[in-house]
């Protein structure tokens, strides 16, 4: 019993020690990428604005919703790695630089999404009335959607990033990316190959369009609850794979050779 | 009680390796790590400071492990490396940045030593020469109580008066808290000032490590006419000619035909420089 009490004392005292060196490791990246992360906010603001004001059909409101946040944690992440040498070389453990890195840059996007979020609800609520309804995205359904392809993302990046070298990297992302546009080419044209063979006359056009009609069948059939839900433990999953990678990746890496 | 233990390290890269290195640095100690360029310091000092993974042999520090211990251990620890980088701000919040992290950090040791060094907290880290960004450096690892220092070539960039200070600071803080402190430099002179033990590295593979007077009072520098020391060289270490005499360093103990006109106590530098000589 004494050696139980004594045992779940240590494991209190390492998670109290592994929480409190993640928030100093947390708050070293805000003091150091905090103009990064308030220019990527201004650049998010600036171009929302411009759809709210401007464009007024939204699309440009929404793209930088979703994409200039998106990469916050990856930019956080490549301009901290010149000094991971200096980080690694200071009291905290290499699987609390990971996870710091995914709770800092993740806690810098969602900020910057939290403000685009209620920046628009604001203006499309008291001062253009007339243009991009935004009501659909405010909420936790609509700030869920937005977060999935964030999170989806940086999952990739991140575990590239630790083990691989910034220009390596950089090779390797693209690549990736490269071969996934491509599967995506290929995998349209074997499907519109298979409806014709299946007497099925599609164009090349409406190929994509039939799938998404499908996707939409299918939330219509599950409900958009039940797909969120889905979607979430979905890349709740990856995001667990991911980190396990990272900190697989960098726990096998000599720091500073670079 | 030794605060650095390592035993048979070894550590393959592609095209370089550290083999079979085993030393050991006391409490209070000061060793000196020398060697030529490319020698295997830097590396050695990575990975007692847990950045670099090893292959085979332990490696302890404080009787921890590097890598699975290198939260606690490093706090204990202040470090210079060779090329310091530091994030572009003014070192005011630098060390706003850096303090957090240790659990004895003192503000007012900190700003006693940066004056102490001509520098100004309101200084950007990247306008700063590569001395000031050394005297920078070492003022962070002075001031946090680290009981062991761990410095990376803390003297190759410093002007002669300020290195002279800088290995005064070192005997002082070893002194007074009673630190261990392990420095490499390939500036022997140094090393031969203030070390207590020293340690030689060439190639990945360790010469030397022991005792500094041990060290010295090993070899014998002998001077004298070409014709007659050569026939010596094969119980050298190494030997060369010098304008019109032959200069070769032996090992004290060996047992050799007096042959030689002068005889002297060699300098560190010079045992350095006949061991490099020597081509295995």
């Amino acid at each position: 019993m004494r050696n139980q009490i004594q045992a779940l004392s240590k494991l209190c005292c390492t998670m109290k020690c592994g929480v409190i060196e993640m928030l100093t490791l947390i708050r070293k990246d805000y003091l150091a990428f905090g103009h990064l992360i308030f220019f990527q906010l201004l650049i998010t603001l600036g171009m929302m604005s411009f759809g709210l004001f401007i464009d007024k059909r939204g699309t440009m409101t929404f793209i930088a919703l979703i994409l200039y946040p998106l990469i916050v944690p990856t930019i956080m992440l490549i301009n901290d790695k010149k000094y991971f040498e200096l980080c690694n070389a200071m009291p905290n453990s290499r699987r609390t630089f990971v996870l710091s890195k995914y709770v800092g840059g993740f806690g810098a996007a969602f900020a910057i999404l939290t403000i685009g979020m209620i920046y628009g609800y604001l203006v499309t609520r008291f001062i253009v009335s007339d243009g991009v309804n935004f009501s659909p995205v405010f909420g936790i359904r609509g700030f869920s959607f937005i977060l999935i392809p964030m999170v989806f993302v940086n999952s990739i990046t991140f575990p590239i990033f630790f083990k691989l070298s910034r220009e390596k990297g950089s090779i390797a992302l693209f690549v990736f990316f490269g071969v996934i546009l491509i599967g995506l080419l290929v995998g349209l044209v074997f499907v519109e190959k298979g409806l014709q063979a299946a007497n099925m006359q599609v164009s090349e056009q409406d190929v994509f369009p039939m799938l998404m009609q499908r996707l939409a069948s299918y939330i219509d059939r599950i409900g958009v609850n039940q797909f969120l839900i889905q979607m979430l433990v979905g890349i709740a999953g990856f995001l667990g794979i991911s980190v396990l990678l990272s900190i697989w990746g960098f726990s096998r890496k000599d720091i500073g050779g670079e | 009680m030794n605060i650095i233990e390592i035993d048979h390290l070894s550590k393959n890269f592609k095209h370089f390796s550290l083999h079979d290195v085993s030393l050991q640095v006391a409490q209070g100690e000061i060793m000196g790590l020398i060697g030529a360029n490319g020698a295997g310091k830097t590396t050695l000092i990575k990975i007692i400071m847990g950045l670099y993974l090893h292959d085979h042999g332990e490696v302890r520090v404080f009787g921890m492990d590097p890598i699975k211990d290198g939260s606690v251990m490093r706090n204990d620890i202040g470090f210079v490396f060779d090329d310091p980088r530091y994030y572009d701000f003014n070192l005011k919040r630098i060390s706003k940045i850096i303090a957090p992290f240790y659990e004895n950090w003192q503000d007012d040791v900190f700003h006693q030593y940066l004056q102490q060094f001509d520098l100004t907290d309101r200084l950007k880290f990247k306008s700063l020469s590569r001395g000031m960004k050394l005297k920078f450096s070492l003022a962070i690892a002075l001031s946090h109580q680290a009981k062991l220092l761990v410095l990376d070539e803390p003297t190759s960039g410093l002007d002669p008066i300020f290195r002279v200070e800088l290995l005064k600071i070192l005997k002082k803080v070893k002194q007074e808290g009673n630190c261990s402190i392990l420095f490499s430099s390939h500036i022997t002179d140094d090393v031969e000032r203030i070390a207590d033990s020293i340690t030689y590295i060439k190639k990945g593979g360790i010469v030397f490590s022991g005792e500094k007077a041990e060290i010295l009072s090993k070899y014998r520098l002998i001077k004298g006419d070409c014709e007659k020391l050569k026939p010596l060289a094969e119980s050298m270490v190494a030997g060369q000619e010098i304008e019109d005499y032959y200069e070769a360093l032996v090992d004290r103990k060996q047992t050799l035909p007096k042959l030689w006109d002068e005889e002297s106590d060699p300098s560190l530098e010079q045992i350095m420089l006949y061991h490099e000589m020597r081509g295995d």
